[in-house]
């Protein structure tokens, strides 16, 4: 899998990082919560769901912040670093519905020699309600470094 | 003292800072729960990557990561996760909280990376109740309660930092 390397002097502000669509089914919210240990019942059981007030199960948020995590590493690749994503839960995304993960570069800055992009991220089902807003900062390696 | 002044009461501590209670002014700073250490797995990799999805090579396949700058696998960003290290007691001591606000609803949650994690890594996380705040939403007041977990490795070295945000309405 050789992918260009994204380099800073590359990226302009408002440029988009290649979306990323997930999937996720109610199968892949118990494996979810397996792996995180996160067991919340309005995840997998939808009789305590619903009499949570939901109309089913919903997908655990953290899942819904791993999609964008992945979205900004398959864009950065082995040479970007990620350093910080951060993310506030905006609404609910029901399994079967798709999370579609999208950013753009906001700011783009060096500091203390290291070179900085900072995205705005966001998740929407495909009704375009808007599921998570949020940012990432990431270190990219400059065409100049020896 | 009728039903009148009863009602005042109840609503004049909702929109004071009673909301923020004694219990949770005096919590801030201080860890919730104790401390809990993982090793980190290659076989608990894998299983992550399965659930979520993820086949970035990076945290997988030896052999290209070999060829990487980390020169073997690493964890994936938000494979740390304090429900991994304390599945049920961070929740339970936060719904312990006796605040005005009954109901729950997870805020958001917010990573800091410093170090790369690698699997044979023992990593150590600590939590503490760092921050809450009131907020006035649509609906009436919002109590956002933020917990911080530190995740530091065998060297002692802060590895991660996650930050979740959880809210009472």
């Amino acid at each position: 899998m050789e992918k260009e390397k994204v380099f800073y002097e590359d990226v302009k502000i408002n440029d988009k990082i290649p979306s990323l669509i997930k999937q996720p089914t109610t199968r892949q919210l118990v494996k979810w919560a397996g792996v995180s240990g996160d067991y919340y019942e309005i995840h997998y059981d939808k009789d305590i769901a619903q009499k949570s007030g939901l109309p089913g199960v919903v997908v655990h948020g953290k899942l819904v912040v791993s999609f964008l995590a992945q979205m900004i590493t398959d864009w950065i690749g082995e040479d970007g670093d990620l350093k910080v994503i951060s993310c506030g839960y905006r609404g609910l995304l029901y399994p079967g519905e798709d999370a579609i993960c999208n950013g753009k570069i906001a700011k783009k800055y060096v500091e203390d020699g290291k070179h900085y992009a900072e995205c705005e991220i966001w998740v929407e089902n495909s009704k375009n309600q808007s599921v998570i807003k949020g940012k990432a900062i990431v270190v990219l390696p400059s065409k100049y470094e020896r | 003292m009728g039903e009148l002044s009863n009602k005042e009461q109840v609503i004049e501590s909702v929109d004071k800072e009673d909301i923020i209670t004694d219990e949770i002014r005096q919590l801030i700073g201080k860890d919730l729960v104790k401390p809990a250490t993982l090793t980190i797995e290659k076989g608990m990799v894998r299983r992550f990557v399965q659930a979520t999805g993820d086949s970035n090579p990076l945290w997988q396949d030896e052999d290209y990561a070999k060829r990487t700058k980390y020169g073997s696998t690493i964890v994936p960003p938000t494979f740390l996760t304090f429900t991994a290290f304390w599945p049920e007691e961070i929740q339970y001591r936060l719904a312990k909280l006796d605040a005005p606000l009954k109901r729950i609803m997870a805020g958001g949650v917010e990573y800091e990376y410093f170090k790369e994690v690698k699997p044979g890594d023992m990593v150590t996380a600590t939590a503490v109740l760092s921050d809450a705040y009131v907020r006035q939403g649509k609906e009436g007041k919002l109590l956002f309660i933020t917990v911080e977990i530190t995740y530091v490795n065998q060297k002692g070295e802060v590895a991660v930092r996650e930050r979740n945000t959880v809210i009472r309405y």
